[in-house]
This record gives C-alpha cells, sequence and structure tokens, in this order.
C-alpha cells in the first residue's frame, strides 16, 4: 500500500470539512476522488500534501507519517499535486517554469524536454505563462508536478473548464503518467471522465466518505444518488 | 532563450573594462563624484534587489542594514581600530545580524506582503530612534565623523576621487559576478515570488530561501553602508536610517526594472544624475522639489513600462523571438 488514510479529519472553526476519512491507495492504480462541491476533496489534497495540518488522524505515505510535515518536504518524499485554480510563474515562460521547478529534484535539462513533450506544451516553450490558455495552464500543472519524479501525484480537476476533446487529450496524458508507474489520484466532479480513467473510486459527501469501490458500484449506490441529484431520485 | 539566460558573465567583463578606464578621461571632481553615486546606489538597489527583486519581498527598510554597516564600520574603525578595509568586509556582518531580528519572526510566522512591508519601516525607524537616543554612544543626532587617517586602501582614504571610483566599482561588479554564478539560488527566489504555493510544492523550503536572501541582500547593504561612511567621512541617523534612504534603492530598482540583474545598474544610471541634478539645482531653491520631479517618474514608469526600462528591452526581444520561431 502506498497511502494510507486513516481516520483524518479537519475543521475550520465549527465547520468539519473532513470526518473520519479512511482510504487507501495501492501502488500503480489510479484512484477516483469524486463528490458534490464542497464535499471536501481538496481539503483533503491539502491534507495529504502539507498546505494543512488534519485536525486529527493519520496520513501513512510509504509507511511514514507525513502528518505535520511541511508541504516542501512531503513534495520531496514524492507526492506531487496540480492545483484546482490553476497556478505557475505567470512572469516567466513555460520553459523557465519546469526548468525551475526541475532545479530541486536535480532533473537533467534532457528531462525537462521530456516532460514537454509528454503533456505536448513543446511548442509554446517560449511563451509566458500568463499568457497561456485554460487547456495550456492545466498541461503545466501536469508538467510541473511531473517534475518532481512524483510516486504519487494527485490531480485537483485538472479536466474542469475543458472541452470534451481538450478533456480526452489531458485523460491520456495521465493515462501515459501512470503506464509509467506512477499512482494517480483525481478530483473530479464530472463522472464522465472518472469512469473512463478509473478502476475505483471512493466518494465524498459533507467531509464523510460515503462510498467506495467500482464506477459501476458507486454510481448504483444510493447514498451517492443521493448525495448527486437529491432524495427523490433514489429508487 | 530565457530571460534568466541573458544575464550573462559575458556582459560584465566589457562593462568592467569600460567602466575601469572611464576615469582615465580628465574630468571634474563634481563628475568623477556623480559616478560614485551612480555606481553607489547602483550597487545599493542591486543589493536590495536580492530580497525585493527576486524573492518578491518588498522592503523599504533597508536603509536599517545601510546605517547598521555605516555606523558598524565607524565603531570598528574608531574604537577598535580595525583596519577599513576589514572593516568593510565584516560589517556586512553585523547587517546580516540585525536582519534576522526582523527576517526570523516574519518568515517563519508568515507575515506576507504589505505586513512584511510595514515591518521592514517600522524596523529602520526604531533602529533610526535608537541611534538618536544613544547620544552617548552614537554621536546622537548630530552624526558622527571619522578621523582623518593615513591615505591608503588599508585605511580606505583617499586624496583622489578616482580611487573611490575604483572601490565601488569593484564592489558592484564583484556582486554581479556572484548574482551571476548564483543562479540556482536566484532561480529558487524567483519561484518563491511569482507563487510561495507553487513553489512549496516543488519541494524549495520557502522560509530558508526567504531568510537566506534577506540574509544575503542586508550583508550587501550593510557593505554599501560601510562604503557610504568612508567615502563621506560622516553620517547621521537620519541619512543612515531614513526612509529616503530606504526608498531610493526600491525606485532604482523598480525603474530600471526589478526583475533582472541589469535593472538596478540602468536605473541608476538614469536616475542618480538627474536626482543629482535636480537636488544641485532646485534643492536649494525649492526645497524637496527634487523629490515631486523623481515621484512623478516612478509613476510614470510603473504605469507604463512595469518591467521598468530592463523590461522594454525584454518585451521586444521576447516579440522578435516568437516572430522568428
Amino acid at each position: 500500500m502506498l497511502l494510507s488514510i486513516q481516520k483524518v479529519s479537519k475543521a475550520f472553526g465549527g465547520l468539519w470539512a473532513l470526518r473520519n476519512v479512511d482510504l487507501d491507495v495501492e501502488e500503480g492504480e489510479v484512484l477516483g476522488l469524486i463528490g458534490p462541491n464542497g464535499a471536501g476533496k481538496t481539503t483533503l489534497f491539502n491534507c495529504i500534501t502539507g498546505y494543512y495540518r488534519p485536525t486529527s488522524g493519520k496520513i501513512v505515505f510509504q509507511s511514514v507519517d507525513i502528518v505535520g510535515l511541511p508541504p516542501y518536504k512531503i513534495s520531496r518524499l514524492g507526492i506531487a499535486r496540480t492545483f484546482q485554480l490553476t497556478k505557475g510563474f505567470n512572469n516567466l515562460t513555460v520553459f523557465d517554469n519546469i526548468r525551475i521547478a526541475s532545479l530541486v529534484s536535480g532533473a537533467a535539462l534532457k528531462d525537462v524536454w521530456e516532460i514537454l513533450r509528454l503533456v505536448g506544451l513543446e511548442e509554446k516553450k517560449d511563451v509566458y505563462v500568463g499568457s497561456l490558455t485554460l487547456i495550456e495552464r492545466k498541461k503545466l500543472e501536469l508538467a510541473r508536478a511531473l517534475t518532481i519524479r512524483p510516486k504519487l501525484l494527485l490531480l485537483d480537476e485538472v479536466m474542469s473548464g475543458l472541452k470534451p476533446s481538450e478533456a480526452d487529450e489531458i485523460l491520456k496524458v495521465i493515462s501515459d503518467i501512470n503506464k509509467k508507474g506512477v499512482t494517480v489520484i483525481i478530483v473530479e466532479h464530472v463522472m464522465r471522465t472518472i469512469m473512463r480513467i478509473c478502476k475505483r473510486v471512493a466518494v465524498l459527501d459533507y467531509g464523510v466518505k460515503i462510498a467506495e469501490g467500482s464506477p459501476e458500484e458507486v454510481m448504483r449506490d444510493e447514498r451517492v444518488i443521493k448525495a448527486y441529484l437529491g432524495e427523490e431520485f433514489v429508487a | 532563450m530565457s530571460m534568466f539566460k541573458s544575464l550573462n558573465i559575458k556582459y560584465i567583463v566589457p562593462l568592467a573594462v569600460i567602466l575601469y578606464a572611464l576615469p582615465l578621461i580628465p574630468q571634474q571632481p563634481y563628475v568623477t563624484h556623480l559616478m560614485i553615486m551612480t555606481l553607489m546606489w547602483a550597487y545599493l538597489a542591486t543589493a536590495w534587489n536580492i530580497l525585493g527583486g527576486f524573492s518578491g519581498q518588498l522592503s523599504l527598510g533597508h536603509a536599517a542594514f545601510f546605517g547598521i554597516g555605516a555606523y558598524a564600520s565607524y565603531f570598528l574603525t574608531v574604537w577598535y581600530g580595525i583596519p577599513p578595509i576589514v572593516s568593510l568586509i565584516v560589517s556586512g556582518m553585523f547587517a546580516s545580524l540585525i536582519s534576522i531580528g526582523i527576517g526570523y519572526p516574519c518568515f517563519r510566522y508568515g507575515l506576507r506582503g504589505v505586513y512584511f512591508t510595514l515591518a521592514t519601516i517600522a524596523f529602520a525607524e526604531i533602529l533610526k530612534d535608537v541611534f538618536i537616543y544613544l547620544r552617548d554612544i552614537t554621536g546622537g543626532s548630530l552624526g558622527i565623523w571619522l578621523p582623518v587617517t593615513h591615505e591608503g586602501i588599508v585605511n580606505l582614504y583617499f586624496i583622489s576621487k578616482e580611487s573611490y571610483y575604483y572601490v565601488i566599482t569593484s564592489l558592484w561588479l564583484l556582486l554581479m559576478i556572484i548574482l551571476s554564478l548564483a543562479g540556482r539560488f536566484k532561480d529558487y527566489l524567483i519561484a518563491i515570488r511569482e507563487d510561495e504555493d507553487v513553489a512549496a510544492s516543488i519541494g524549495i523550503n520557502i522560509t530558508r530561501y526567504k531568510l537566506m536572501a534577506l540574509l544575503i541582500s542586508s550583508y550587501f547593504t550593510g557593505v554599501g553602508g560601510s562604503f557610504y561612511i568612508y567615502y563621506f567621512r560622516y553620517i547621521n541617523p537620519y541619512t543612515a536610517f531614513g526612509l529616503d534612504t530606504s526608498l531610493q534603492m526600491v525606485l532604482i530598482s523598480v525603474f530600471g526594472g526589478m526583475y533582472s540583474l541589469w535593472g538596478s545598474f540602468i536605473g541608476s544610471l538614469v536616475l542618480t544624475p538627474i536626482g543629482e541634478y535636480l537636488r544641485i539645482t532646485l534643492g536649494g531653491t525649492y526645497v524637496g522639489s527634487h523629490l515631486i520631479i523623481y515621484g512623478v517618474l516612478l509613476i510614470i514608469i510603473i504605469r507604463f513600462m512595469p518591467r521598468g526600462v530592463f523590461g522594454i528591452a525584454e518585451i521586444i526581444r521576447s516579440k522578435y523571438l516568437i516572430r522568428g520561431g
């Protein structure tokens, strides 16, 4: 087991964004994490990557409890993430973004090129990040996450806001990444994309894990249907 | 290829030759003084830019480090008899030491943006008041004078202004070479400036690198303060720790282009002579009017070229590059 989330809770004041979440991630899989807006998906990512400290619970990565470690240390352990609202070094070119991101892990210049090729940003290398389109920014998120040579990759809505054809393009990149042995957790609230790439899906609702299993099982689950569509749709 | 690649040592060498050759042309002492001031402010702005430009931590209190450098040099020279050439190097360490006082609490506990800036202003102002108040030690608001001594590089005391020009030119060139070689360090600082969350996500220890930027920036600023007192032989707390001194470094750096290593030099090349000229022609009759013109210039720059003078060159180049494929 690569990552084990054990009874993790996170409270903001009186609001519980996560409540006793248990989740195990196997090495090499692509796990989908879904749920309606505000379900706590991004909060869980922030807890795993050290941006938030869980109120209680354990997060064990390769048999090390990583709760309390700062983000940069967790990154160095091999957990990479993307940001839901795309971020980047806006005053720098695409190439410099990836080059600088590669410095910490000591990747060579040829690795930078390979990453740019993998996500399909080769031709945009001299463009300032501030003037990229949305899909290009999403690709940059992926590329930057790859520079740390992650064992585990956390993708926070990398396909939201994209046209179906663009989403397919990203989906292809993710599956290429996974084939290279990188374990992936994808947060999405679009079921369609999740169904196509994940063999296993976990569902969060109001900070509680309400279901887990294959996409088909999860889609039939009463609580999931209720969370997504409301009481009256439950058969 | 990329904007930071161009800041190469190969530009520094020919520039060094030109700068060192300049005094060979006979000139009025006043012109030499102007050249010294231009290089000194280029040096100070470059030092400020390590923290303010590269790591994006806007300090408006760098006079604190400038002042500490100047006063430390005075104490080391007059009280302990340490040769000024040694004091010049050591005084920067005192500035670094003092900088921890503001850097550690701010960076460790995440005082960001405007709050950090306010803290730096307050820090310099407090030091100013302390140095005015401790009259028995610091000479109070009257300031301090360095006694006349033997001429020579060891005492940093020269009859000819050209020698001071060589000293400050060498200091600036040394700083530029160091920064040109510290590419990776600079890249980390830029990453922090651009986005701290992203910088952390790729494994950069933000607190550590911000502190390092501050230590290095304040060290060189302190050395600049040390040069100041050896050149002018006098300083008081208002000059040493004043907001004017801090602002001057910021203005020059922003004007020239704070995203680039060369910006501070270009900024000083334009602003310092204008400032000195305005001060001499208008300063006597209309006190402070040179600052108004300065301010207007800065507003124009920030409005129309946020990347400074140097930024324009970059924009032209990147457009050409994209068109040329």
